[in-house]
């Protein structure tokens, strides 16, 4: 089944709402689901648009079936065993596992060790973009020759990592 | 070479052990638990590789461990020496752990997390043990993804271990606070301050033989360096307190101490039978006493050789056969009177 809002990928959340105690089901796609969950308002104006009411009244009930794409873990099963299906669960139920985090750890922001790989990226990353400044300036201010020095910098640079990249 | 857990370390009158372990999980597999018996066979293979490959000095000093393949007394001993959870021998995966040569660092694969580094050191060595984690996990992620995320860190199965994933512990000895009924007060500001605190031997908060394991709850937010700050601050209050109260009970107590030493020393060196938990209790009295330098011929080396052989799988590891529990009783009895009476040379 198509996703109601995009009508692009393919619906694998199912959601529930009351509104004016009647019963509105919608099946939408992951994106979508995750784009309107950060701002409640708009899935209500969704709602009320698909209804053809203005303003309405009306409870929430929470997510129903909310399922990882890659290992199929539910928000249910989490509950029962305390244990996530895989890496990317942390996306798919990013909400509730976000205040659990903030109770649990009292914060949400990772501040140790950065894998070699990954840090060796982000170093080479900013070099890159540090490069390109300097380039810049050199340039406004007429230094062509440092200009050329630094375009070749950057050169070897850009080579290297396509290097590493392949 | 002798085992690590037989030399003292730092501050060994009062801290044990140290340990750090990381919890690592591969990016393109799912956690353990809903992995297939393939995907868990190539989670050992790829860690295997990972270690090895091109690595003469890891093949020589590692070698891996098949769970399948051993059986229940073998299966004790790696969890009495503190190198594989009960966890790992609880679960129907496959798995097994890469265990090194001194026995000091192992690699649990596929318990809760796919991957479980863990360093063990004598006495209070926290920054060497991550040191040696820490090397370990470069040199594996070379070969290995492992699910790192930017805001969250390292990914883990369990919610309350991302981040640094980074579990460290000391194990420390504490007759004087037990004693005078201080620890209490301790053991609640430990709680306050982010610290869990557990009884190392016997159920749950149970302490035998005086015997606790401090380690960190928090995993997320602060870097590993901070944390094992954390950790070496407080405990070195509580080394303090430890200290300061036994020097209190030898000056105000003096003889209600050594007799309670000296008796413990005496049934230690003859009894016939004698349970684990009996046996612990009186071998924290003797270790209190030898640190206290009350009895001198005793060295400490023998005492942690004796609390990891008295324990049922080692006792029967050594015995070489399946004891029931009288049997071991008497084993262990003996085994006590031997080591005491023998007084190996260290």
């Amino acid at each position: 089944m198509l996703c109601q809002l995009c009508k692009m990928r393919e619906a694998t959340v199912h959601f529930t709402r009351i509104i004016n105690q009647q019963k509105v089901e919608m099946y939408v796609c992951e994106e979508c689901a995750r784009e309107n969950s950060d701002l409640k308002i708009n899935i209500n104006k969704l709602f009320s648009a698909m209804l053809g009411i203005d303003e309405p009244e009306f409870e929430e009930t929470p997510f129903t079936t909310l399922r990882c794409g890659f290992c199929g873990m539910t928000m249910e099963e989490f509950n029962k065993t305390g244990l996530l299906g895989c890496a990317k669960c942390y996306d798919v139920f990013g909400d509730s596992i976000h205040t659990m985090l903030k109770r649990i750890h009292g914060n949400v922001k990772h501040h140790g060790k950065i894998p070699r790989k990954i840090s060796d990226r982000i170093r080479d990353a900013y070099n890159l973009r540090s490069l390109k400044e300097e380039l810049q300036r050199c340039i406004e201010r007429e230094e062509y020759e440092k200009a050329a020095q630094i375009r070749d910098k950057i050169k070897a640079l850009e080579n290297s990592l396509q290097q590493k990249e392949g | 070479m002798d085992k690590w857990y037989i030399s003292k370390g730092p501050d060994s009158d009062v801290i044990l052990s140290s340990r750090v372990r990381l919890a690592r999980n591969f990016k393109k597999y799912p956690f353990p638990h809903r992995t297939t018996p393939e995907q868990q066979r190539q989670i050992i293979e790829e860690t295997k590789n990972a270690l090895f490959s091109g690595n003469q000095m890891m093949s020589e000093n590692f070698s891996y461990i098949d769970f399948a393949g051993l059986d229940a007394v073998e299966k004790a001993v790696l969890v009495e020496k503190h190198v594989v959870s009960k966890e790992l021998l609880e679960t129907n995966r496959l798995c097994g752990v890469l265990l090194s040569r001194d026995e000091r660092i192992s690699i649990m694969i596929n318990e809760e997390d796919h991957l479980r580094i863990q360093c063990l050191a004598t006495g209070m060595q926290l920054t060497e043990a991550w040191e040696t984690c820490t090397n370990i996990d470069d040199l594996l992620s070379e070969s290995i993804d492992f699910s790192w995320d930017e805001n969250l860190g390292y990914l883990t199965s369990c919610p309350t271990n991302i981040g640094t994933a980074i579990r460290a512990s000391v194990m420390m000895h504490l007759p004087a606070l037990t004693m005078t009924g201080y620890i209490k007060p301790v053991l609640e500001a430990l709680g306050k301050l982010g610290m869990a605190v557990r009884g190392m031997y016997g159920e749950n908060t149970e302490a035998s033989g005086n015997m606790f394991q401090l380690s960190n709850q928090i995993t997320l937010g602060k870097s590993e360096e901070d944390i094992l700050l954390s950790i070496r601050n407080i405990t070195s209050q509580i080394v303090e307190q430890e200290r300061s109260l036994r020097q209190h009970l030898l000056n105000e107590n003096k003889y209600q101490l050594e007799d309670r030493i000296f008796r413990s020393f005496g049934i230690l060196q003859n009894s016939r039978i004698i349970s684990t938990d009996e046996c612990l209790r009186r071998l924290s009295d003797l270790r209190l006493g030898v640190d206290m330098g009350i009895i001198e011929d005793i060295s400490i080396e023998s005492i942690n050789e004796l609390m990891l052989m008295v324990q049922p799988g080692n006792l029967q590891k050594k015995e070489g056969r399946i004891l029931d529990a009288n049997e071991r009783d008497i084993v262990r009895a003996k085994l006590v009177r031997e080591i005491l009476n023998k007084q190996k040379k260290y």
